[in-house]
């Protein structure tokens, strides 16, 4: 989908969106939100780990976008440039939930884990908290990296793009947030169930 | 360990995306219309936390004394490689060709260009309230106002303007520079007119007012044209040196003086000239650019008969020099079947995704014949403008020079 988009529409529907073109801004900055509505949102929930807020953080993720939009210079793909705003607003969010936690309730922590099977499904559940709980202990960019590549299976480069660090660093987060998951798992059998081939459905 | 299977994203039902929409939509203006982050951002910041510091430094210590200024902001300073220098200010875009050293200050929030040697050429939004611009170069200051312009040191100071105005300043005396006319240290304000016929590349005909005289525009009485001698101005040197051959006969023909003189001598008796129609002004230029020929389309990437189809795929499916190829390739043939305006977008998007692709000067080219192919505005002289700055040196980008002349 937004991975596949076209440069040269890309292009063209920033120019729309400035105005450098005819066409409706209006128009053209709807185009554009749902163009890339979806790629925001999967990185905000992989992140997060629910839809707590979410509107308010793809809101702000697009204002931003729309805001700094006269700066993207198509050196990166506008998907790559609008990632790496919504890991800023990723990061935000995370800093403001450890001095104000959000209330997340059993509908929006692995509320999509279905199966047909009760049981199955309700441990998918807990470990999906347990992770995500595990996760909380970690660096927002630990975090961040680590939810990006292992969740959401993007590569290291694309990580370190839509980061703003080295593969490098990114490969050194990832690894230190394995390490710390390891951890956690050796003390809590649920999540080692979880991240384990035999949790995978 | 592969969690993407196991953590899914919950969609969000239609209705919020819907409500999300129209709450995002609502802000597009105000967010479009804010002023674009600047990359000296973290610069000034940085400075307005050094001033900051050094402000409470000062009131700590009680030293009384001069109110301290704000830092300035850390210099950029820039050497031009090979492929030539780009930087972009935000408001303001610095092309500059090898070997040119120059360096970038804002101090009070305003530009200042301060170039060491070679040549800088510039493009500046208008500056409205904003702090000024200046470009100085040794002892010679030049403020813009919101222009396009070119200022060399090689020594000589020189500055040519392309559109708008600037304002030189040398030795506590200040002289406009609008666009057609350009500025030398010896020479004071020059008006710049094309050479008829082919030039030599970079080369422009410059007429000079009278020995001793500065500022002074080339008068018209009597229907005729007074001139001093013919010399060519190299804008990219910013030297004067005597016409070359065909120079010398194509400045014959503009100078009543020099018509005077008999035409040479020949054995072979003259043809009669063929009666002319009237000429239109840029007519010579329109044909001279329709002469320099547009570069041909590489083979299409697919015999399917679709050759922009393919040529579309193939610029986003492709990476690096295959994408610039296909992506040129895809504006040739979007020009070949007449659709000027998609391979006008198509021909901006390869500058912004390969600003230093093989096919930059032929880009550039397509680009300049169809932004002045109904007149020679604004935009046709930025394009020309740009071939300038940024193309190899050639007969092309000694009629771009021309074309950024134009009134």
């Amino acid at each position: 989908m937004t991975t596949q988009a076209s440069y040269l529409e890309d292009v063209v529907l920033v120019d729309r969106c400035l105005g450098r073109v005819s066409g409706a801004q209006e128009a053209a900055a709807r185009d554009l939100f749902r163009r890339y509505r979806g790629r925001v949102h999967g990185a905000l929930y992989r992140i997060l780990g629910g839809n707590a807020e979410m509107e308010d953080l793809i809101q702000d993720t697009f204002i931003q976008v729309f805001a700094s939009l006269g700066s993207w210079r198509a050196e990166a793909s506008l998907a790559t440039w609008i990632d790496r705003i919504a890991v800023r607003v990723a990061y935000r969010a995370i800093g403001r939930r450890r001095t104000r936690p959000v209330l997340v309730g059993t509908d929006q922590l692995g509320e999509g884990t279905t199966t047909g099977d009760g049981v199955t499904d309700a441990l998918a559940r807990d470990g999906i908290r347990r992770l995500y709980a595990a996760l909380d202990r970690l660096s927002p960019t630990a975090r961040i990296a680590f939810a990006l590549h292992e969740i959401d299976g993007r590569s290291m480069a694309e990580v370190a793009a839509a980061t703003g660090a080295s593969v490098t660093a990114t490969k050194l987060r990832v690894w230190r947030a394995r390490r710390a998951l390891d951890a956690d798992a050796a003390r809590d059998p649920v999540l080692r169930e979880f991240l384990t081939d035999r949790g995978a459905r | 360990m592969n969690l993407r299977d196991r953590v899914p994203v919950v969609p969000l039902d239609s209705e919020r995306w819907r409500h999300l929409e129209q709450r995002v939509v609502a802000r597009v203006g105000e967010a479009l219309a804010q002023p674009q982050p600047r990359r000296w951002g973290r610069l000034v910041a940085v400075a307005g936390l050094a001033a900051a510091a050094a402000t409470v430094a000062v009131v700590a210590s009680q030293v009384t004394g001069p109110t301290p200024r704000p830092a300035p902001a850390r210099p950029l300073s820039v050497t031009a490689a090979a492929a030539g220098a780009h930087v972009d200010l935000g408001d303001a875009v610095i092309d500059a060709p090898p070997g040119t050293r120059f360096e970038v200050t804002r101090p009070d929030g305003a530009i200042r260009v301060a170039l060491a040697t070679g040549v800088v050429s510039l493009e500046v939004a208008p500056r409205g309230d904003r702090p000024p611009l200046w470009v100085v170069a040794d002892d010679v200051t030049v403020r813009v106002v919101g222009t396009a312009f070119t200022v060399s040191r090689t020594p000589a100071v020189a500055v040519t303007v392309s559109h708008g105005v600037v304002q030189v300043e040398r030795g506590g005396a200040a002289v406009a520079v609008r666009a057609g006319q350009g500025w030398t240290t010896d020479g004071g304000v020059v008006a710049m007119v094309a050479v008829p016929g082919p030039v030599p590349a970079g080369a422009l005909a410059v007429v000079t007012p009278g020995a001793g005289t500065t500022g002074a525009a080339p008068s018209a009485t009597d229907g005729a044209l007074h001139v001093g001698p013919a010399i060519a101005f190299d804008a990219l040197t910013a030297r004067h040196r005597p016409a070359g051959p065909g120079e010398a006969g194509a400045a014959a023909a503009a100078s009543p003086t020099d018509r005077k003189r008999p035409p040479p001598r020949t054995d072979q008796p003259r043809p009669a000239r063929p009666a002319r129609p009237p000429a239109q002004p840029g007519d010579d230029l329109r044909a001279a650019l329709a002469a320099l020929p547009v570069a041909a389309a590489p083979p299409a990437p697919a015999d399917d008969g679709d050759v922009i189809g393919s040529f579309q795929r193939a610029s986003v499916t492709n990476r690096g020099a295959a994408a610039a190829a296909a992506t040129w390739g895809l504006a040739r043939a979007q020009w070949s079947a007449g659709r000027s305006a998609d391979a006008l977008r198509s021909l901006d998007g390869y500058l912004r995704r390969f600003p230093s692709g093989a096919e930059l000067d032929d880009v550039l080219w397509l680009r300049l014949r169809l932004r002045c192919r109904a007149s020679f505005d604004d935009a046709c002289r930025a394009a020309a403008h740009t071939f300038v700055t940024r193309a190899a040196d050639g007969p092309k980008r000694a009629l771009a020079l021309r074309v950024t002349q134009t009134r």
